[in-house]
């Protein structure tokens, strides 16, 4: 990492830094009501059961981290590229366009890890009482956070490269709506043998290899997917995401 | 449309940008205090881009410029959408710059600006160099220096006709002929105008506009494209 590129993640930084009370409201408060609901309320009404906390919270960490480091990256790129062409006072820095293009995944990965801190604690705390972390495996867990991080910045930059400014709504609605619901985040990958063709549908999606990695990571104890098949997922599609990301970057920059 | 950073302040917009080039923190500091004073950006530095006029972007984008101390400034149409008052102050901005020794690019669809700010000129269409010179060089490239220009009703080749005529005029250089107009590069000489319209009412040729310019850059661009300017 050379200066420009320093100095490029200090202006992100800056502008994130200015915005933080939305990105505290835009993080923090779908997980926690979701928390609140499903791991603090429903248990005690007996609907779900009280462990389901053990589930629930993987995959809402999963999904929070997912859709702040998408948004890091595809929301300003959106703007950029589409309406101010703002994106040139980035290129006019003396680097390259891939430098400039990493810069902004780096940028995802942090505020995904900075949202990971911030909403692992906070649901913890909503449903402590039935909770069972063994997160013995550190290694494992930071591993599976930072490649989370990056698949989901990488992702950010495919959707913001690709996407008009008119059509990011639609993105919202035809990409990560059904990104979430068929993630795993709300419940384990393993469970879904009972309906086999979805067990082995879902596995396009790659929120379901951070859902199930991090249940590997906090709840070691409950059944979740194999390791290899998490890790080869993730790292499949961090570098797909990252290819695809680079180059269409690359073709928007210079057109 | 400028390219400004629309998520920092003016200010920010020129340290940030030093900074990209690694320029140590207290030079541009004092760097973009001078030039936000320079240009009168000071009393709306704090502000975000999108506050700004036209002309204060436009100063805003040459401040920028001038953050990493380059050899060459580059500027694409400076003047571009800057009503007239913006636009003379950014050429007054221009002359000082140059008048300190700064090497200014500049491209534009002005040739009145072209005239006026630059020393050498070269006049491009169709990415392809037509004439390059000093104004006065170039300008003293138009046929006759005068341009009169006729638009006629063109029934039946009277155009051609009208054009023939014209030519065999006193202080004529050259006749150019474009559909219904035609344009005659002249010598200033008494009653060029009068004389023109005189044979095309012998030839029974229906003038229906005329129009007179003097020697310009507009002229040559004209005569050496066939075009006027496109924006």
């Amino acid at each position: 990492m050379n200066g420009t590129m320093m100095a490029l993640l200090h202006r992100d930084m800056r502008v994130a830094r200015r915005e933080l009370k939305y990105f505290i409201m835009r993080v923090g408060l779908q997980p926690l009501l979701f928390t609140f609901i499903f791991g603090y309320v429903m248990p005690r009404q007996g609907i779900v059961a009280r462990g389901y906390g053990n589930l629930l919270l993987p995959g809402i960490l999963a999904l929070s981290m997912t859709l702040s480091g998408m948004q890091a990256v595809a929301l300003p790129l959106v703007v950029e590229f589409g309406w101010t062409k703002e994106i040139e006072d980035r290129l006019l820095a003396p680097i390259s366009i891939k430098g400039v293009a990493l810069e902004k995944i780096l940028v995802g990965i942090i505020q995904a890890v900075i949202a990971g801190l911030f909403v692992l604690p906070l649901a913890w705390l909503m449903m402590r009482s039935g909770l069972d972390l063994q997160a013995g495996n550190v290694a494992l867990l930071i591993s599976v956070a930072l490649l989370t991080s990056w698949l989901f910045a990488a992702l950010g930059m495919v959707v913001g490269t690709l996407v008009a400014p008119q059509q990011i709504g639609l993105i919202f609605n035809v990409l990560i709506g059904p990104m979430i619901f068929f993630g795993c985040a709300y419940y384990p990958w393993e469970a879904l043998k009972v309906i086999p063709w979805f067990q082995k549908f879902v596995l396009i999606n790659p929120l379901v290899y951070a859902s199930e990695g991090f249940r590997a990571a906090l709840t070691p104890q409950s059944p979740h997917m194999p390791l290899w098949l998490i890790l080869g997922g993730l790292i499949g599609f961090c570098g797909l995401f990252t290819y695809v990301g680079l180059s269409k970057f690359e073709r928007r920059a210079l057109e | 449309m400028n390219n400004l950073d629309r998520s920092l302040t003016g200010r920010e917009n020129l340290l940030f940008h030093a900074e990209y080039f690694g320029i140590r923190k207290r030079v541009r500091e004092q760097r973009a205090e001078e030039l936000l004073t320079r240009f009168q950006l000071v009393d709306r530095a704090d502000e975000k881009p999108t506050a700004y006029s036209g002309g204060m972007a436009q100063r805003l984008k040459v401040a920028r410029a001038l953050m990493h101390d380059p050899a060459i400034l580059f500027l694409d149409e400076p003047t571009t959408g800057l009503d007239p008052q913006a636009r003379r102050a950014m050429w007054d901005l221009l002359a000082e710059l140059n008048s300190k020794g700064q090497t200014i690019f500049l491209t534009t669809h002005y040739m009145e600006e072209a005239d006026h700010l630059c020393r050498r000129i070269a006049i491009m269409d169709h990415g392809k160099l037509l004439e390059a010179g000093t104004p006065a060089q170039l300008k003293a490239n138009v046929p006759g220096g005068y341009l009169i220009e006729l638009q006629i009703q063109n029934k039946d080749g009277e155009a051609a006709t009208l054009a023939t005529a014209l030519q065999t005029m006193a202080g004529v250089a050259e006749v150019k002929t474009q559909n219904d107009r035609i344009r005659l590069y002249a010598n200033k000489v008494e009653g060029l105008l009068a004389n023109a319209m005189r044979v095309a009412s012998e030839q029974n040729v229906m003038v229906t506009d005329a129009h007179v310019s003097e020697p310009s850059l507009e002229n040559l661009f004209l005569h050496l494209t066939g075009r006027s300017l496109r924006d």
